[in-house]
């Protein structure tokens, strides 16, 4: 379980006070909110790219993180140079690097584009060798920041559809968006993601609200998953503690 | 076969030559080290156009270098850039990295290497869209040219940022000795090469004494 308790942290006029989270293992969550809510902020805490100022973060298996923009992520230029990054800092011996990285490059469908190089790839299959990166250190719980929002409708839905499968498989994900929660569920019902392949979380335990659950009833258990009322907690508090100008 | 090479004999045999050059003042040694640079490339599978494309201006400091009466300078330049080029083409910038951790034995130092070989089309890129969007906005060419280096430095820093959380995620520096996917290995084909090369020295040393 990826749980978040008490999370504070804070830059210059920003702050992000008291966060509380809790991700189980097969579950799909997302996190929206609007441009300068502090998402990213969170998703890079939850992926242990920053430290909290207090509170703390307990994880039992280890985490990946996905940036918005895969070009900044890239270290390596060929695309299983790349994948193999992360499991290379391990000290894994070579033959488990292999294996990993085969592993990483055929759950996302990209072991035909192993020797490529990554500057020749298009956007949505950077993502996705982006994705593979996190996949190949054998990560149980994907913090993925707006993966989607650089992408076309067709990118976007290719990326989506690798979520879903990665959640079946036993991934927990954690999506960060500013697309409306609508959309990715409508997307989930559209490709038969079963009711009970996600499970409902709230930091608090009320009900999610919001007309969009009874709107698609088929997948209301998986769009109840995403965290609309959550959000609009954490904007509320975003917004009490934004002191800077708007 | 030049691609097959252990990466840390291409970097030393280029140092090499690179001192070596320096050394050469007699115009027919210049064209032994070009014919050797030809072999070379042809051995890197190396299109000659491919190799030049980039330093066209070469043309002109030759033709400076002749009028000029400084024939030799100017073409000690430009064998540099050609050898530079060899390397550069045969050689990915993981491989250079590799090859001068094995030099400098310091994770940092080689991650360093790496990094700043592979961002500088990346910056380059951004550089020209910087410049574009300056212009656009009627920036005058001098201007422009200020005007794009604040925001590059801004996004520079950025993408170091970005790129330093990816690597942190990770595991960078977790393990003071990490592991490759691929090591590469020494061949007889490197044995080959350094022979080759020697001889080449020699050759070059007989023609400048003599």
């Amino acid at each position: 379980m990826l749980k978040a308790t008490d999370l504070c942290f804070r830059y210059g006029s920003f702050e992000l006070k008291n966060i509380n989270l809790n991700i189980e293992k097969g579950t799909f969550t997302c996190i929206c909110g609007s441009n300068g809510s502090g998402k990213s902020t969170l998703a890079r805490l939850l992926g242990g790219a920053l430290e909290p100022k207090n509170g703390s973060i307990e994880c039992d298996a280890l985490r990946g993180l996905v940036l918005s923009n895969p070009d900044n992520m890239f270290v390596n230029p060929t695309v299983e140079e790349d994948v193999a990054f992360g499991p290379e800092n391990l000290g894994r011996t070579s033959e488990q690097i292999r294996q990993d990285v085969d592993r990483a490059l055929e759950l996302t469908g990209m072991t035909e584009y192993a020797k490529q190089r990554i500057s020749t790839l298009s956007y949505g299959l950077k993502q996705r060798v982006a994705i593979a990166g996190a996949l190949a250190m054998d990560a149980r719980y994907l913090i993925l920041d707006e993966v989607t929002s650089m992408l076309d409708r067709q990118g976007s839905d290719m990326i989506l559809a690798l979520i879903l499968d990665l959640v079946k498989q036993g991934k927990a994900v954690v999506l960060v968006t500013h697309n409306t929660p609508r959309r990715i569920c409508r997307f989930g019902c559209h490709h038969g993601q079963r009711k009970d392949c996600c499970k409902r979380q709230t930091s608090e335990d009320s009900e999610p609200e919001g007309a969009d659950g009874q709107m698609c009833p088929q997948t209301a258990l998986h769009y109840k998953n995403c965290r609309q009322t959550q959000t609009e907690r954490l904007s509320d508090q975003f917004r009490g503690h934004n002191t800077g100008p708007a | 076969m030049l691609r097959r090479l252990h990466p840390l004999t291409k970097l030393l045999l280029f140092i090499l030559l690179a001192v070596l050059v320096f050394f050469e003042k007699n115009p027919s040694s210049l064209i032994l080290t070009l014919a050797f640079l030809v072999f070379c490339a042809a051995k890197g599978e190396i299109p000659p156009a491919k190799l030049i494309r980039n330093y066209r201006w070469m043309i002109f400091a030759l033709i400076i270098g002749i009028v000029a009466s400084t024939m030799v300078p100017a073409a000690r330049l430009c064998l540099l850039l050609i050898m530079s080029s060899v390397l550069n083409i045969t050689t990915t910038p993981t491989e250079i990295a590799y090859a001068v951790g094995m030099i400098v034995p310091s994770r940092d130092f080689t991650m360093m290497v790496s990094i700043s070989l592979s961002f500088i089309p990346v910056l380059a890129e951004e550089a020209s869209r910087i410049s574009d969007a300056q212009k656009s906005r009627g920036a005058k060419r001098t201007r422009a040219a200020v005007a794009t280096v604040v925001p590059l430095f801004a996004s520079a820093f950025r993408r170091a940022s970005d790129l330093a959380d990816a690597m942190t995620v990770r595991a960078y520096g977790t393990t003071a000795r990490p592991s490759r996917l691929n090591t590469p290995h020494f061949t007889k084909t490197d044995l080959g090469a350094v022979i080759f090369t020697f001889c080449y020295v020699a050759a070059v040393i007989f023609v400048e004494v003599i």
